[in-house]
């Protein structure tokens, strides 16, 4: 490592011409935290499908289980059906989006960008259980409105495969939205153009220009939530094993269940999970690559011509307004009305009679919930400002020092981003199991967890605005004889501030939201939010996870809208 | 370096020191025997140095809650809290935290079959109470390592309003009948149920009411409380095993719900065990006491749980009387939990699928 690092090593003692300056050690340390969490929970993990078995038995038997057990060939394919069906429900929702914002007219478009949002930020958990109460056979209130209107059976049934992909879909359109409008605004506006002018028609343009340009960006962010999706565990624990289709990530819950204990199984499933999402990133970053041949900004930039769609624009604004509908108010509605209810009713005047608070009185007298509100902040505030300091650190050795084997630390600090948090959850037990280190079952081991899962995150938000920020400011700190820790301090760290701020506030959400890491690595006094929510679920206590939900969820809309009031006000660009 | 080394040396000898098996007496152990007369003054003023207790059950936290407070007020030194998941997964918490050298449980509550599990992997210690005199044999374990402290009682569970007063079934067989069709719900991992009527009828019968009772396509739903939550909502119609103070419960709060026993009525008592390396062994006897005394019998049953004290009455008392039911020897069911899983899976989970 000592190559990498600016300063010399600490056992050299120091250089004669630098003064003392403790902060020289920050680059090194962080960059040594940033492998240690990469590689201990793979290292541990791997070892332990090889280790847990009888003695004297074979090597791989772990593996010859778990591929030859019935039904492996089944999971796997509703995994694949599951992550290729969500990423493709959220593309097309999410092209089809914006589009509409970055070209059309269309009717409420700024309503868009701001509710669409929403959804991004409600945990999945609590996502799931919203579409639970809409879309159960018998209690969801979509179906009983079906049944109402003269429909003998209930037309949808969220208990299925389609169902989880329909909740997954929508819950990730706002992303695919995102990031297909940046796709858009990248792209020069005046190759659509030119076919405008030379009178080809909506469609001609749409199918010869737009979307063969757009193949790349469709492709990319398809694998994203692909890989997203493979890893994601809160719809296939609310939804897929009730309905008795499981996934990868049920699967490894299920192994960490049994008794006698055989965590040789859950792990082969978690590294052959870890395998997929690796091939599938690679795949992307090939893509990403080859996507320079697709290069499209070409200094001019600025948005492409709106389109007026006349008439058609308020057509297609009710569409949006159904989108929205369908993302925000159906979901945070029927939470809020369960939230209400002594159990439950359908809407009608006997239930609208009998509204309480009684559930919020009750979900809020337990410790647990007010403890786990607690660790859930408290962790979401120590990630967030670990994971950006390190991040800062890290990103400015990946791109500013002239070390060698750079490189290798970009790579480093990257790869936890194929880790699904079931997988860090896996290699975590183990990890701690057999180190002599007693975090288990504390808080500590659950924030391990988050800054493996979430310092690619930063990592990526700090190199990209470091990458923008001329070297030449730092030089002059140089020149003027600081050493590196006052330059880093004084120099970089405030420019790089507004990165440092959205990507600390994206940690802090997604930390709050977090569930499938959390879930294993819980223990006594250790609760975090988002699993006092599911244990409650679980214990059958619907109408009080409800009220516990509305609040979280009224509570992480301010904390978002402060954020992007405030980004607002300083001139920050948001996300 | 050799400053590193010293460090280092240091380290590794105080990690010595603290390995298991050098100790001297087992402390816990000795508390747990010690009958002297003095015995609740000496539990309570160690206790009192302790300061806390970390209870494992699967008690919902609408039960645990108030049964903690109770504790409390008459321990008001000791600070009470509890580890919750549901049962199975509070063994196996237990289990790998142990494995870990991990030791937090200081008592542990669960299924007859789960704490089976805990004590198959010596987490267990024997415990003397004065309070388990009060309980019949079948209520404690020879050994000394737990004591009964309530059942869960499985009867069918049905919605009053999707099932007329006149269909509600009377047998096990009644639930044959092709009007239930779609309409019936098991628990996801209810062996236990299926083992115990297995025992109580024989092969030849058990499979074949089982296979049959599987071609009727039921579904499964995880968690006795949420099934029973799910048929008072009208998602599910009926169950042929929700525990009956949960239905008692939701029908107490006017949910359309109402319970209906089959006979025999499968029970899963639940026991309480004291964990070997408790780190509070004397708070955690003064809440076994606390928990076989029938004061803290007594707020269970306040609660709505069907007890296991023998002068202390359920709330209402039908709850546990009444009706004929049947146990399962938890070493058997264990020993034998391969194929009894295998069976459950067969005939009832997947032919509903």
């Amino acid at each position: 490592m000592s190559q990498v690092l600016p300063p010399p090593p600490l056992w050299r003692g120091r250089s004669v011409l630098e003064r003392p300056d403790p902060w020289r050690l920050v680059p090194g340390l962080a960059a040594a935290a940033a492998a240690y969490l990469a590689f201990s929970p793979v290292i541990f993990l791997v070892y332990g499908t090889l280790a847990h078995r009888e003695p004297g038995g074979i090597l791989f038997i772990n593996y010859l289980r778990a591929y030859t057990a019935p039904g492996a060939a089944r999971m796997l394919g509703n995994s694949l059906a599951y992550a290729s069906g969500g990423a493709v429900l959220a593309l097309l929702l999410g092209t089809v989006l914006a589009w509409l914002l970055e070209r059309t007219n269309t009717a409420f478009r700024g309503g868009l960008y701001v509710l669409a949002i929403v959804p991004l930020i409600l945990p999945g958990v609590l996502f799931s259980i919203a579409w639970i109460f809409l879309l159960s056979p018998n209690i969801g209130l979509i179906n009983m409105a079906a049944r109402s209107l003269g429909l003998a059976s209930a037309p949808f049934n969220i208990y299925s495969l389609a169902g989880m992909i329909w909740v997954d879909g929508l819950h990730n359109s706002p992303l695919a939205f995102l990031l297909m409008s940046a796709a858009f605004r990248a792209m020069n506006p005046a190759l659509e153009e030119s076919a405008w002018v030379s009178g080809a028609g909506l469609g001609t343009g749409l199918r010869r220009i737009t979307l063969p340009l757009l193949v790349p960006s469709l492709l990319s962010v398809f694998l994203l939530l692909f890989i997203r999706n493979l890893g994601n565990f809160e719809v296939p624990a609310l939804i897929g094993r009730p309905a008795g289709i499981e996934v990868f990530t049920s699967k490894i819950w299920a192994a960490t269940r049994r008794y006698p204990l055989d965590f040789g199984l859950a792990g082969v499933y978690a590294v052959t999970l870890l395998l997929l999402t690796s091939l599938a990133l690679f795949v992307n970053s090939r893509l990403v690559r080859d996507a320079r041949r697709y290069a499209t900004v070409t200094g001019e930039s600025g948005r492409g011509r709106v389109r007026d769609l006349g008439l058609g624009r308020l057509l297609v604004g009710a569409g949006v307004l159904v989108y929205l509908m369908v993302i925000v108010v159906l979901p945070l509605g029927v939470l809020l009305w369960n939230s209400l209810l002594p159990f439950f009713m359908p809407p009608s005047q006997a239930a609208l009679a009998a509204l309480t608070l009684g559930n919020y009185a009750a979900a809020f007298a337990y410790p647990q919930v007010s403890r786990g509100l607690q660790n859930s902040v408290l962790l979401a505030a120590g990630t967030a400002v670990l994971v950006m300091g390190i991040a800062a650190s890290v990103s400015w050795l990946i791109i500013r020092s002239r070390a060698r084997g750079r490189w290798l630390l970009d790579v480093v600090a990257t790869v936890p981003i194929t880790f699904s948090g079931v997988v860090i959850g896996v290699g975590l037990i183990w990890t701690y199991l057999t180190l002599p280190v007693p975090i288990y079952g504390t808080l500590w081991i659950l924030l391990i967890a988050y800054l493996t899962r979430f310092l690619p995150y930063g990592v990526r938000a700090c190199s990209a605005a470091l990458v923008q920020i001329d070297r030449a400011l730092e030089d002059v700190g140089e020149v003027s004889g600081a050493t590196w820790g006052p330059r880093f301090r004084r120099i970089v760290l405030p420019l790089l501030r507004p990165a440092l701020l959205a990507g600390g506030t994206y940690i802090l959400v997604v930390t709050v939201r977090e569930f499938s890491s959390s879930v294993l690595l819980w223990g006594p006094r250790a609760e975090v939010f988002s699993v006092v929510l599911f244990d409650l679920w679980q214990s059958g206590l619907f109408q009080q996870v409800s009220a516990l939900g509305s609040v979280l969820c009224a509570g992480l809309i301010v904390l978002a809208s402060g954020f992007w009031w405030l980004s607002r006000r300083h001139g920050l660009s948001p996300g | 370096m050799v400053r590193v080394l010293r460090v280092g040396a240091v380290v590794l000898a105080l990690g010595l020191l603290s390995l298991p098996g050098t100790a001297a007496p087992d402390p816990v152990a000795a508390v747990a025997l010690y009958k002297a007369a003095d015995r609740q003054q000496v539990l309570e003023s160690a206790a009192r140095r302790e300061g806390r207790l970390l209870l494992y059950s699967a008690l919902s936290l609408e039960e645990a809650n108030p049964l903690l407070e109770a504790f409390t007020k008459k321990y008001p030194f000791i600070r009470a809290e509890i580890y919750r998941a549901s049962t199975e997964d509070v063994a196996l918490k237990v289990i790998t935290e142990y494995r870990g050298r991990k030791y937090l449980a200081d008592v542990i509550e669960l299924s007859n079959i789960d704490l089976g599990k805990v004590q198959n992997e010596g987490i267990l210690t024997p415990f003397l109470s004065p309070r388990a005199g009060a309980y019949p044999r079948s209520a404690k374990s020879a050994q000394g390592y737990w004591v009964m402290t309530r059942a869960n009682m499985l009867v069918a569970g049905y919605n009053t309003r999707l099932v007329a007063a006149a269909d509600v079934p009377k047998s096990y067989d009644d639930l044959l009948n092709p009007r239930w069709q779609g309409k019936m719900a098991i628990e996801a991992d209810d062996q236990i149920w299926l083992a115990s009527l297995w025992e109580f009828w024989g092969e030849a019968r058990a499979r074949e009411y089982f296979a049959r009772l599987g071609r009727q396509g039921l579904q499964v739903r995880k968690g006795h409380s949420a099934l029973a939550e799910l048929i008072s909502a009208g998602e599910v119609p009926l169950s042929p095993h929700v525990y009956n103070h949960r239905a008692e419960q939701l029908k107490r709060r006017g949910a359309p719900m109402d319970w209906t026993v089959l006979d025999p009525v499968v029970a899963v008592p639940q026991m309480i065990g004291l964990a070997r390396r408790a780190p509070n062994p004397n708070a955690a006897m003064l809440f076994i006491d606390y928990m076989l005394s029938a004061e803290g019998q007594g707020v269970l049953a306040k609660l709505g749980r069907v007890v296991a004290h023998p002068f202390v009455a359920s709330d209402p008392p039908y709850l546990g009387r009444g009706f004929r039911y049947i146990t399962l020897d938890p070493a058997k069911f264990l020993a034998q939990f391969d194929r009894y899983n295998g069976l459950w899976e067969e005939l009832l989970v997947r032919a509903g699928r």
